[in-house]
């Protein structure tokens, strides 16, 4: 199990608990809606530290493959917060990726230097 | 910018396995160890590391605000060529000139229309207005395609459109090409002779040997079709060039196990290439979907066998393609543009290919048409006869789908690895969810894609040396022999 | 060039095209008359070429005594100077060089010709390409290269000398040797285009990155430039060539290289991956640029057959047909200008040695060790 992740098995049901400190709301969305189509999903806040996932299976599963899924959206979760983390530091590289495709910028480089 | 030694340029990741693909927003893709990846999205991977040069050379990485800022040029003139098909706009234009047809094809969506409903065939008069509104596309190439039911059965609608669009050409002066998507077993040599003159292409079904193919393909008033198709395939060989006839297949619970078979036969009639298309599993009434009754993880399973056999088919001498597999391979592989409609982002409905009704009504993919059948005229983008170009082409049906499905917004397919490869089905979205993003958690369509890109993946990056070549004979569209250079 | 040696008093340098022709008075002054032996009416030439010391007068041309006049195709420009003629143009020949300049924008590790600092910018050797050009035979249909130095260091020049050059000869196939920097600038490109004097640009490039392509040119930015410069040069619809040099420094991205060539270059007509001339400063350089190719055919046969496989036109010169691997031998051409171009003795056992593009005489004795005849 990732860092920051507390997994139990509670009557056919998975119950992760996440350090919000090591994943913000949006990655835990993300993640989370990957698996939206094998499990009902319940996101809600556990304490101020802390947020809570249940995962209930749309079919019957064993403990073992509950095991598998909450291990997969743990790992998803880090993934998820790559992403963001990418997506801040860079991800006004793809918007002038696109705007100089389509509509070339008359000076490429300014922009890119007032970064 | 922050004092690091580099900049990670746009890119999306997927865990494989051992390995780690990444993808640039321009198709650009390399394979990284787990630990290599996390060393270099953290700013960490030190410049003289193996993989460093492969990853500035495919710019991954830029190194100071000069170098970012050419990097930059390069993926976005790189992007706006794989995005050339939005240049051409509308190429492809299908018009359903009949929905009566003398087979009634099990998983057949189209016609429930019985043979006498001649209400819903096409008039020339109409075909000839949509011929109009056609040529108002900017696209230099226009390729009309008639369908149906058995576009045969109208042959009136098929011959008036071939001459008055010929006639409208000698100014236009547009590539002007035809299909006729029709499943053979009515043709008669006339009509051969007609489509031989306009040098019509002819788009058959063929769902394998007689034993598969008939157990869906079955004519209207009962008895397989086999024998009839064979038949007529024959004479339109004699009658058209060889090559001018090109068969699909679909795939259904009785030939999913046995796709082999199926190419078998394909050989054995000489065709060059088959197209392993799987039936969408929400048919269009809802109560087939148990019907259908492949997962799309039993699909692709065999989607990887008959692809395996029909590359050792060509190991062996035999020249011929998978056509899906070659589309996504081309875009994998090639920094052209592939037009196919099916597959786009934005999505081909409409933009690229769009449908006109028996009564002139333009809608952007065959099953709008359908849900306007059934009530729901959400699809509807205009009349030929009642709207103008812009209206219909312009309007809010179009933009409202043009909008709802670009990749690089659409949830999920954003941060997917194969979006620079893959594309968006609105209306199937539509049909499944009700809403045109639709929700890739429980789509078959992206559950499909995924599977196959990731075994397409898999290969490359085994980079077998015998699969590779096979593959870009594919792709260039030469033999074999000739990139192995044993023809010297 | 092709060099001819033989017996010539005069300090002043002649230059003329060759003929055995007796010419009408106002057409002699540039020609260099070859004659058996010559007559006293033969004056008013350039210079005379003959193999007899007799039959001297005081109004004959500057003499050049040879041992054989067959080595004096007529037609061809020559150079008489210091006891030598130097073949400047060759009739014979598939192809031709017209040298412009020896400066070059670049310092090349392995540079077989290694160039004057750029302030020498000879404005001399580009008059002599233009009076070699003025000199050769009208028509001429075989291959025309363009070289340096850096050609395009030439500037207006050098257009005015592409016009002349297609004018002349319409029917040839010109080519260009640049290392592209000059056409990063738009203005030099679009220049160039509009001449509409259908030209190829061959363009070097060495590696896939720029920190490994300017240590191999010498010049910091230049990968850039380069790569500029066939952008720019793609845009006009040029016809755009691509060659690497292969050598110690690049030989373990030879596939990378490829693959970066038909991603980024996927226009270019032709590319070809060309062995080292051991000459000029790759003697000094010696240890950081030479590689015996028996150690990267592997590779090299990979490189060319991907770009062979996606569609392109790739080829290979200078690597003689023993040290490749067998698959690779579709690829190779031959490649050596005619002047430089040797065998080693086992060669004469070679059965392909016919086809097989040989060795660089000015390479001297430093040759693969892989060298040897293939007899099946």
């Amino acid at each position: 199990m990732m860092k920051g992740v507390i997994s139990t098995v509670e009557g056919g049901k998975q119950l992760l608990t996440l350090t919000k400190d090591y994943y913000l709301r949006e990655a835990v969305f993300a993640a989370t809606h990957k698996f939206s189509g094998i499990c009902g999903i319940e996101i809600f806040p556990v304490d101020e530290y802390a947020v809570g996932v249940w995962l209930t299976p749309k079919k019957d599963m064993t403990d073992d493959e509950l095991n598998r899924i909450a291990q997969d959206l743990s790992e998803e979760l880090v993934d998820q917060q790559i992403r963001l983390d990418l997506e801040k530091r860079n991800g006004w590289i793809r918007e002038l990726i696109v705007k100089q495709a389509f509509s070339p910028l008359d000076n490429l480089e300014a922009e890119v230097a007032k970064k | 910018m922050s004092g690091s030694p580099y900049t990670v340029m746009p890119l999306r990741f997927r865990r494989m396995g051992d390995k780690v693909l990444i993808s640039g927003e321009a198709g650009e893709y390399h394979f990284l160890t787990p630990k290599d990846f996390h060393d270099f999205v953290d700013e960490n991977l030190p410049s003289d590391h193996p993989e460093y040069f492969d990853l500035k050379s495919k710019d991954f990485l830029a190194e100071g605000p000069r170098e970012v800022a050419r990097a930059i040029d390069m993926t976005a003139t790189r992007y706006r060529t794989r995005k050339h098909f939005l240049d051409v706009f509308t190429s492809l234009h299908m018009m359903v000139v009949t929905l009566r047809c003398n087979q009634k094809c099990k998983y057949c969506q189209v016609s429930c229309e019985d043979e006498e409903a001649f209400k819903t065939d096409m008039s020339p008069d109409t075909a000839r207005k949509i011929v109009d509104v056609i040529f108002m596309s900017p696209s230099p190439d226009i390729k009309i395609e008639f369908q149906g039911g058995e576009p045969l059965l109208n042959w009136g609608a098929v011959t008036a459109t071939v001459e008055y669009a010929e006639e409208k050409n000698q100014n236009a002066g547009k590539h002007l090409s035809f299909v006729l998507c029709t499943n053979l077993t009515t043709i008669d040599k006339s009509q051969l002779h007609f489509l031989h003159a306009h040098g019509i292409h002819v788009s058959t079904s063929l769902d394998g040997p007689c034993e598969l193919h008939d157990a869906n393909r079955v004519f209207r008033i009962g008895g397989g079709t086999h024998s009839t198709f064979l038949d007529r395939l024959a004479l339109a060989r004699r009658e058209l060039a060889f090559d001018d006839v090109a068969a699909l297949m679909t795939t259904t619970m009785d030939s999913v196990d046995r796709l082999k078979e199926v190419v078998d036969e394909y050989v054995r009639l000489g065709f060059s290439g088959v197209f392993f298309r799987a039936l969408n599993p929400y048919g269009f009434a809802h109560e087939n979907v148990t019907e259908l009754g492949y997962s799309m993880e039993r699909f692709v399973d065999n989607f990887k066998k008959g692809l395996d056999y029909i590359i050792e088919l060509n190991l062996s001498g035999t020249f011929f393609i998978e056509q899906y597999t070659t589309l996504l391979l081309t875009r994998i592989l090639t920094p052209f543009s592939t037009g196919f409609v099916d597959l786009q982002s934005p999505s081909g409905a409409g933009i690229s290919g769009v449908i006109y009704d028996f009564n002139g009504d333009v809608y952007p993919a065959d099953e709008a048409r359908m849900l306007s059948r059934m009530g729901d005229k959400h699809f509807v983008m205009g009349n030929v006869f009642t709207d103008s170009y812009s209206e219909i082409f312009k309007g809010k049906v179009l933009t409202d789908i043009v909008k709802k499905s670009c990749l690089e917004i659409m949830p999920v397919c954003a941060d997917c690895v194969y979006a620079p490869y893959c594309g968006a089905d609105p209306i199937r979205n539509y049909l499944e969810t009700k809403d045109v993003m639709g929700n890739r958690p429980i789509s078959p369509f992206c559950d499909k894609h995924i599977r196959i890109f990731d075994h397409l993946f898999t290969l490359l990056h085994n980079e077998d040396r015998d699969v590779m070549d096979v593959f870009w004979s594919w792709i260039s569209r030469r033999s074999f022999k000739e990139i192995r250079h044993e023809n010297h | 060039m092709k060099i001819i040696s033989g017996i010539f008093k005069k300090r002043k340098a002649v230059l003329g095209w060759l003929t055995r022709h007796r010419l009408p008075l106002g057409q002699r002054d540039t020609a260099i008359l070859v004659a058996e032996r010559p007559a006293w009416t033969d004056f008013g030439y350039a210079g005379l070429i003959t193999t007899t010391s007799k039959f001297g007068s005081i109004f004959q041309p500057p003499r050049f005594l040879a041992e054989n006049a067959n080595d004096f195709p007529e037609g061809d420009v020559v150079m008489l100077k210091d006891c030598q003629a130097h073949f400047l143009w060759e009739t014979g020949c598939w192809n031709n060089s017209l040298l412009l300049t020896e400066a070059c924008n670049c310092r090349c590790l392995m540079c077989p010709q290694p160039p004057l600092p750029l302030k020498a910018i000879d404005a001399k050797q580009f008059q002599m390409a233009f009076n070699i050009l003025g000199l050769s035979p009208e028509g001429f249909e075989g291959e025309i290269c363009l070289t340096g130095g850096e050609p395009t260091l030439c500037g207006e020049k050098l257009f005015e000398l592409l016009v002349a050059c297609h004018h002349r000869h319409p029917k040839a196939g010109l080519i260009m040797l640049t290392n592209g920097k000059r056409f990063s600038e738009f203005a030099f490109a679009k220049h160039f285009a509009a001449l509409g004097v259908p030209l190829t640009v061959a363009v070097s490039l060495h590696a896939d990155v720029d920190t490994l392509h300017d240590k191999i040119v010498g010049a910091s930015g230049s990968f850039r430039m380069t790569q500029q410069g066939l952008y720019n040069l793609a845009r006009f619809g040029q016809s755009v060539e691509v060659r690497v040099v292969v050598s110690r420094l690049n030989y373990m991205r030879l596939l990378q290289i490829a693959r970066h060539i038909y991603r980024n270059y996927p226009f270019a007509t032709h590319v070809t991956f060309m062995g080292l001339e051991v000459t000029g400063n790759a003697i000094p350089n010696y240890k950081d640029v030479w590689i015996d190719p028996i150690q990267y055919g592997v590779k090299l046969e990979e490189a060319l057959h991907e770009l062979h496989r996606v569609g392109m036109n790739v080829s290979t010169y200078n690597h003689p047909l023993c040290i490749l691997p067998k698959a690779a031998w579709p690829f190779a051409r031959r490649s050596i200008s005619a002047w430089k171009n040797v065998y080693a003795p086992v060669c004469e056992r070679c059965q392909v040695r016919e086809q097989c593009c040989g060795l660089f005489k000015t390479s001297g004795e430093n040759l693969s060790a892989g060298i040897r005849p293939i007899e099946n």
